[in-house]
């Protein structure tokens, strides 16, 4: 609150009928359950118009991959595609009506805690399959600071995170163990990090070309059981075996031998 | 199958933004518009389509000033789009969006809180939206009054009259004595 703002009705004292209606009325949050599914159709909704499926999997595998590696995977064809045929509802089509004002660029602050991101690591949360975040406990308990908050991202700490993801699959064909050691970097550094979902796809797919395939598998069991809506599913699965429709003879299929392809 | 596309390079940095806003921020947002009028029904394509500009304008480059007044800002118009589209003014508040109940209040006391909200939102239904939504910024978001303007594009001086309206009919209408500094900066 600046100087000359007035204080606030809910500060006041001896106004239980205004302050505690205020208070309720600051509870009303949607569910976990709601924030994960609205997370996943304005995923999709968002980069639906930028994603065009490439038609080629082994082409766009020999082109892209050694190029960015697997780090900036967002959602992907098969994600979208599940969702344009099931029940995702009423894709926004009046988004350009909307008008954006946007004022002065300010330094930019650091970011919120990791444990405000989303995604915690499939290890830890093997047996919880659901998702928890403490956005909305945050929320309804402790209102964010009044005055001017920053832009909580593109720190030096969410950059130090991208940057060891986006190694990571920049050397998972070169130096699959630098690759997986990256990984277990950053999940030590950053347990509930943003990209803990592609931090385990390339640990999953290093696992796989270090020929630890056991080790590969059971660690693409976790990530089907914390990621069950991953975009990168048909390559956990792939990529570890566990994919039901793998035949010996499918050019598809990203088998750990297939990863060495050129 | 196909696997997932790949993003260009600015895209990993707009992702792990955009979701760190939208983790922290969609709860808020989505109690915003909820308080603008949009119904139970209505409020998640709001929410999706606030956070779909999000996502556009952070593709584009853009580094809000201020983070929470530039999201309100965008639900604020999103709702005034929906309004204007269905022709409408806003419907009451009080279609189911009640608090998760809370097991540690007792039921005397959860009652009268129920009672105590049932009778904001009937005040808050009767004020102009332009008000309506200084208020619920300024009292329930607790943005300061700078943001405030900035998120309803209108000047500090307009947004300060607004409150000060907003907050004579709220306590009328609750039939409140309110403390002199109320009305006062």
């Amino acid at each position: 609150m600046n100087s000359t703002d007035p204080k606030r009705l809910s500060t006041l004292e001896n106004v239980p009928e205004l302050t505690d209606a205020l208070d309720a009325a600051r509870e009303r949050v949607p569910s976990q359950n709601t924030l994960d599914a609205l997370r996943v159709r304005v995923e999709a909704a968002a980069v639906a118009p930028v994603v065009a499926p490439s038609k080629s999997w082994p082409l766009a595998l020999k082109i892209v991959l050694p190029l960015l590696g697997v780090a900036g995977v967002v959602i992907g064809a098969d994600r979208l595609t599940r969702h344009a045929a099931a029940p995702l509802p009423s894709v926004v089509t009046s988004v350009s009506s909307i008008s954006v004002p946007v004022r002065s660029e300010p330094p930019l602050a650091e970011p919120a805690p990791d444990s405000t991101l989303p995604f915690p690591p499939p290890v830890a949360s093997a047996s919880t399959p659901v998702r928890v975040s403490a956005a909305p406990a945050v929320v309804s308990a402790a209102p964010s600071p009044v005055v001017s908050e920053p832009l909580p991202t593109l720190s030096a700490h969410i950059r130090s995170e991208l940057d060891l993801v986006k190694e990571a699959g920049q050397v998972l064909k070169s130096d699959p163990a630098r690759a997986l050691q990256l990984t277990m970097d950053h999940a030590r550094l950053y347990p509930s990090g943003a990209l803990s979902e592609e931090r385990e796809v390339i640990a999953i797919e290093a696992l796989a070309r270090l020929g630890r395939l056991s080790a590969a598998r059971a660690r693409a069991e976790r990530f089907l059981v914390g990621y069950p809506r991953s975009a990168h599913l048909s390559r956990v699965q792939q990529a570890s075996g566990l994919d039901a429709k793998t035949d010996a003879g499918d050019q598809n299929t990203l088998t750990p031998s297939a990863l060495d392809q050129p | 199958m196909q696997p997932a596309p790949l993003l260009t390079s600015n895209e990993p940095r707009v992702l792990v933004t955009f979701r760190s806003i939208f983790d922290q921020h969609a709860p808020t947002v989505w109690r915003a518009l909820r308080h603008f009028g949009m119904s139970e029904r209505e409020v998640e394509d709001a929410v999706q389509e606030v956070f779909v500009v999000v996502h556009r304008q952070l593709s584009a480059g853009t580094e809000p000033a201020h983070l929470r007044a530039w999201l309100y800002g965008i639900a604020w118009r999103v709702a005034a789009a929906q309004r204007r589209k269905a022709y409408r003014q806003r419907e009451v508040l009080l279609d189911a969006i009640e608090p998760e109940p809370d097991s540690s209040r007792s039921p005397a006391r959860l009652l009268e809180r129920q009672r105590r909200l049932v009778n904001l939102d009937r005040a808050l239904s009767r004020l102009p939206e332009e008000q309506r939504a200084v208020f619920l910024l300024y009292e329930l978001e607790e943005l300061s009054m700078r943001e405030v303007a900035e998120a309803l594009d209108c000047p500090l001086h307009t947004a300060f009259s607004r409150l000060y309206a907003a907050r004579k009919k709220v306590v009328a209408e609750l039939g409140l004595t309110v403390p002199e500094e109320v009305w006062t900066r």
